[in-house]
């Protein structure tokens, strides 16, 4: 959305899409887990082109104290993007409307699986960082959040991932990269509870049909299984290499 | 005419507290925007004026007193308010004040549909009282004939069930709110 439609170029050339993907392809995704040193957990994606630094803070006594709850812990969330991340925020930094109405939606998807009544009077901040934007910054920042919170060992009802499905075309597709994100007719952002089924997180823009919406629930479902798997290889990582020799997997 | 360049910013500010307006009501008026920008219900072309030159559009919304389900209630006054909008007079790329060419081109009513849900229940137009206590919330924002824009709230979870079933009953119910807007 938002693209100017006198340059709109095709999205779709028999079947493939202009990086090349089917319409049921997610980008490449990579996922390094404990990647800071002084953050309780932390995961670092790379999801196409974008790079996502996510960190994870607490349980900790929670400031101020009048956001304390007597009967489970405060989830706190702040995703930024950084002022040289896009062509969009160039230059700019601090939270925006947009990036407020993110952190509030990342945050109520955690507030569902973590189980927080486990720590009364605390906060848990999750910081997400958006290094380099690429189209799906908000879907890769709750995936790279929920790997950063299993390191920073919070118990969690489920290790949950977002992927959102877009209209290129009038044919739906999973995964949008910056150019259909811009382009396309519809943009679906979900984030998936792979457990239970449940939707966590969603949001959805551009015109849709009732068959339309029904085939994007079910890309995106198909998508988030594949994404759990990495998430889980990122976790076990930790624990099968030493720490030096992390972050230089990426390549 | 070479070039349209085509701008259409609806800001909308909610104030339910003194101060800088809340996560809430930031996504608040972010909803009701993108519902409405995201039908292109309004041709963007009748707004040029010359080249580099465009007229936009802002809609600002104050919540006087909160009863509930702001969402739906600010998108039915913001689609009011485009309604009876009137498109100034433009000569020689400038707006003659204080006359008009007939209304704004408008060719669909946007209209959302919030849902409350609590425990396995789930709710059209949830009241105060049953938003305090709902665990999440789902709007969608529909035309006449498709769904333009969604958005989930709150902590609770909705299942793939819910999400088309909730979606096909905002288009039913979308029809009802439709009939309430003059032209």
């Amino acid at each position: 959305m938002g693209g100017n439609a006198a340059n709109k170029p095709k999205l779709l050339v028999n079947g493939k899409r202009v990086d090349g993907r089917n319409v049921d392809d997610i980008r490449n995704v990579k996922i390094v887990a404990r990647v800071l040193n002084d953050a309780d957990g932390s995961a670092y994606i790379e999801w196409g082109k974008n790079k996502i630094l996510a960190g994870v803070y607490g349980p900790s006594e929670c400031i101020p104290r009048h956001d304390q709850s007597l009967y489970r812990g405060i989830i706190k969330c702040r995703y930024n993007m950084a002022p040289f991340s896009g062509a969009e925020e160039h230059g700019r930094s601090g939270p925006n409307r947009r990036s407020k109405e993110l952190s509030k939606v990342i945050r109520e998807a955690f507030e569902n699986v973590i189980i927080s009544e486990n720590f009364p009077k605390t906060q848990i901040e999750i910081y997400v960082e958006i290094l380099q934007s690429d189209g799906g910054t908000r879907c890769a920042a709750v995936t790279a959040a929920a790997v950063a919170l299993a390191d920073a060992g919070i118990p969690m009802k489920d290790m949950i991932n977002a992927v959102a499905v877009c209209k290129i075309d009038g044919k739906m597709a999973v995964d949008p990269g910056k150019e259909e994100d811009n382009f396309g007719d519809s943009d679906m952002p979900i984030a998936y509870s792979p457990r239970t089924g449940e939707i966590l997180l969603y949001q959805m823009d551009g015109l849709l049909t009732r068959e339309e919406l029904a085939e994007g629930l079910k890309l995106a479902k198909d998508a988030s299984e594949k994404i759990r798997k990495i998430q889980i290889e990122a976790i076990q990582k930790v624990y099968e290499e030493p720490k030096e020799e992390r972050f230089l997997l990426i390549k | 005419m070479d070039t349209i360049n085509e701008i259409k910013r609806d800001t909308l500010s909610a104030l339910l507290a003194a101060g800088p307006p809340s996560d809430e009501s930031i996504e608040l008026a972010r909803v009701v925007d993108r519902g409405i920008r995201s039908a292109n219900i309004i041709d963007l072309n009748s707004f040029y004026l010359e080249e580099d030159k465009v007229m936009a559009i802002y809609i600002d919304i104050f919540i006087l007193d909160h009863d509930g389900n702001l969402i739906d209630a600010s998108a039915l006054a913001a689609m009011q308010a485009l309604l009876s909008c009137r498109m100034p007079k433009v000569e020689n790329g400038k707006i003659v004040r204080g006359e008009f060419v007939g209304k704004l081109p408008v060719k669909d009513k946007v209209v959302t549909c919030t849902f409350g849900k609590r425990g396995d229940k789930i709710f059209l137009d949830p009241a105060l009282d049953e938003e305090k206590g709902m665990d999440a919330r789902l709007t969608f924002a529909t035309t006449s004939q498709h769904i333009c824009a969604g958005q989930k709230g709150g902590w609770g979870s909705f299942s793939e069930k819910d999400v088309l079933e909730l979606a096909e009953m905002s288009l039913a119910k979308g029809n009802d709110l439709r009939a309430l807007l003059k032209e």
